[in-house]
């Protein structure tokens, strides 16, 4: 991210009158801005972090007035332009002091809204904190060496961009609290895994017995079949035995016939909903009323009813009055509709009908004859199984045997075949672990292992999400801890150079600047210790801001103001200083050290107080709006006289 | 440790160090660490935004399955 001061503008503030532009695209790196005492430089440096850190909102009424010019105004303006990542960018605010108030708006490339709306990149540092360290305030050494304040360790996180592996690491929490959806916990896995296993257990016990109890009643059926057979050979030596036989089978096979048909008829029945619910017959009831409340065709109608009130007696038998006649001519108007009617008149017609059908029999009517049909099988069927029981009383001994045989296979295959049936039943809504329906545990096993995969990979994903969500924080602090080593022993180099013999060290920065061996420094020592540690974290990081300071070098002595002119080139792409005269010699040193990247204003209102400058501008110059003079250029920059007497 | 800013416009040296040190010390796969680090680094040029969300998965998801690389 970068972003430069591009132009500045005041206008009924208290502060001269200007608008100046350092270049769309490429400012100069260093704008010295040379403004006498009461011109408004602490005035234009507050508006400028109010336009980069959003305060002027939480302004009240006493602080808008303190911007309010001396000699009144009900408005005023001051906006700043950037270049945001070589895109143009303004922000404004505008005092209303009728009104005590001042409101913000933004300008990105040529769209305007009426608020601060300062790109993403730049909201992030949108804190009063962090634009002091870059618009610099007076006071703000001081803070960075006061305890208690963790500004100095802000400052590392914002310029080394630590924050940035918050945002990572964030963003993993995100990504995973995205991808959890049911259970998730390794607790949830274990007992999903548990109750797999338990069902695949049971289910596997469950088709044991189906395979079992399905080759035995194999296996019984057939001898069962086998010994029937060996029976009925026996038997058969009867010939009154074979006659009643043959005579009971002929009669089950007849019932088992009429049966079959019983069933088909009952089932066609049933596809007619009129006989399967009573319901739907009350429900066509209603159809029916709300039907003769329609409308008849027209076309198709008009001409019974103009017949009908020829006739000389009604329909009903009545005879046809005058009044009558009136009546039907009058109510037909009523009953006709266009000819779309018809439809409704057609569907009439198929529901009375419907109705009319006396020849379908009632359910329960059919239910009876099958269960008729029902019982004559099963006494053709009794009749057979007593035929043989009796046979085999009156038989040899080994037809006894045989029989009472017979009779314990068929017990044996009636416990074996119910057994299947319910071992390979269809499952039902209450099935559950203790069920014996093989189809619903495979089933239940099917669905399961879909839970217990996606649970598998949750854990998984969970346990890969804290690891690096782990390294991602101890990294932010093993970097913190780096980086304030590395700044330490750079601003302590830096720190020599601005202030040599002083023999002041910084020990830590973190939370704040600690000396060693100091409880307390005079200003210019401050203001060093404040440069050093800036202007060592200028150079680091992607971000590039504009350095910009009131008063740069008050407090330093000589010395000390030539080694910051000599650091400044090397750790800021863009310093813009609102200097005093008395700042000269360090604003030489600078222009000395980069000629071609300097530029240079005086900046002074027509007032008497700065009389003995306005006498001295280049001739032909005029003052600006409310006086205010702009002088652009180093000569005049350098040699004019803040004296009455044009003395320095 | 000294390290000079990022010269690629990604995270700084100091940073990438760090990440790779303590990666290493929980046994990260490399492929982990790479893309981890990539990742950081689109942050933090600018290239990638993290409020994102729908870039931001993929990228993540990429560094989740570094954890099946075998380096």
């Amino acid at each position: 991210m970068k972003l430069q001061l591009t132009g500045i503008k005041a206008a009924g503030l208290r502060c001269a009158e200007l608008d100046l532009s350092f270049g769309d695209t490429y400012p100069p790196q260093f704008t010295f801005i040379q403004m006498p005492n009461g011109t408004g430089k602490t005035t234009l440096a507050e508006c400028l972090r109010a336009a980069l850190s959003g305060e002027a909102s939480t302004w009240d009424a006493e602080r808008v007035r303190s911007f309010q010019r001396v000699t009144g105004s009900d408005g005023g303006l001051f906006e700043a332009r950037f270049s945001f990542d070589g895109s143009p960018l303004a922000v404004g605010l505008k005092f209303d002091f009728i009104e005590e108030t001042v409101s913000y708006y933004t300008t990105i490339h040529r769209g305007r809204v009426p608020k601060l709306n300062l790109p993403a990149p730049l909201a992030r540092f949108a804190d009063p904190g962090f634009v002091r360290l870059y618009i610099f305030d007076a006071e703000l050494p001081q803070e960075l060496l006061a305890g208690g304040s963790d500004r100095a360790e802000k400052a590392i996180d914002a310029f080394y961009q630590l924050y940035v592996l918050g945002q990572v690491s964030d963003a993993i929490q995100s990504y995973w609290e995205s991808q959890v959806q049911g259970a998730s916990t390794q607790q949830g896995l274990a007992r999903h895994r548990n109750r797999l296993e338990n069902l695949e257990k049971r289910r596997r016990q469950l088709a044991g017995a189906l395979a079992r109890n399905q080759t035995e009643l194999n296996s019984v059926e057939a001898e069962l079949q086998a010994k029937e057979s060996e029976l009925d050979d026996h038997l058969s030596q009867v010939q009154r035995y074979r006659h009643e036989k043959a005579s009971l089978e002929e009669e089950f096979r007849d019932a088992e016939g009429e049966l079959a048909k019983g069933m088909a008829n009952a089932i066609g029945r049933l596809q007619r909903p009129l006989d399967a619910h009573p319901g739907f017959r009350a429900a066509l009831d209603y159809l029916t009323a709300g039907l003769t409340s329609l409308k008849l065709p027209e076309s198709t109608s008009r001409e019974f009813f103009r017949d009908l009130a020829e006739q000389p007696t009604c329909i009903c038998g009545a005879p046809m009055t005058a009044d009558a006649r009136e009546h039907i001519a009058r109510a037909a108007e009523d009953l006709l509709a266009d000819d779309a009617a018809g439809v409704v008149n057609a569907l009439k017609n198929d529901v009375r009908s419907f109705q009319r059908d006396e020849t379908c029999p009632a359910l329960t009517v059919l239910a009876d004859d099958l269960a008729s049909l029902v019982r004559r099988r099963d006494t053709a069927r009794n009749s057979l199984d007593l035929l043989v029981s009796e046979a085999s009383e009156k038989a040899d001994e080994a037809a006894r045997n045989l029989k009472e045989h017979i009779d314990r296979l068929r017990l044996r295959q009636q416990t074996l075949a119910a057994s299947v049936r319910a071992l390979t039943r269809e499952p039902q809504p209450d099935d559950d672990d203790e069920s014996t329906c093989l189809k619903w545990f495979e089933q239940e096993i099917r669905r399961l292992e879909q839970v217990v995969a996606e649970a598998t990979r949750l854990v998984v994903l969970r346990e890969h999400k804290d690891d690096l969500r782990e390294v991602l924080a101890a990294a932010t602090q093993h970097a913190r801890e780096a980086a304030r080593r590395e700044l330490v022993s750079a601003m302590n180099q830096r720190l020599a150079s601005l202030l040599p013999g002083e023999n002041l060290t910084v020990v830590d920065i973190r939370p704040y600047l600690i000396l060693q061996g100091r409880e307390g420094v005079n200003l210019g020592a401050m203001l060093s210790i404040g440069y050093s540690f800036l202007t060592t974290l200028f150079e680091r990081g992607n971000h590039e801001f504009p350095f910009i300071v009131d008063a740069p070098t008050m407090g330093l002595d000589g010395l000390a103001r030539e080694a910051l002119a000599d650091i400044l080139p090397r750790a800021t792409r863009q310093f813009v200083g609102f200097v005093l005269d008395n700042e000269r010699d360090f604003t030489r040193r600078v222009r000395a050290n980069e000629p071609d990247r300097c530029e240079f204003y005086t900046v002074f209102s027509d007032t008497s107080r700065n009389r003995p400058l306005a006498d001295q501008v280049p001739v032909g110059t005029q003052a600006a709006e409310a006086g205010t003079y702009v002088i652009r250029g180093f000569d005049f920059f350098d040699k004019v006289m803040w004296t009455k007497n044009g003395e320095k | 440790m000294t390290a000079s800013p990022s010269q690629t416009g990604g995270v700084e040296a100091i940073v990438r160090t760090c990440i790779e040190s303590v990666a290493s010390d929980k046994n990260l796969p490399n492929a982990v660490v790479r893309r981890l680090i990539r990742l950081a680094d689109s942050v933090a040029s600018g290239e990638l935004d993290p409020s994102a969300r729908t870039q931001m998965e993929r990228r993540i998801e990429l560094v989740i399955n570094g954890f099946d690389v075998t380096d």
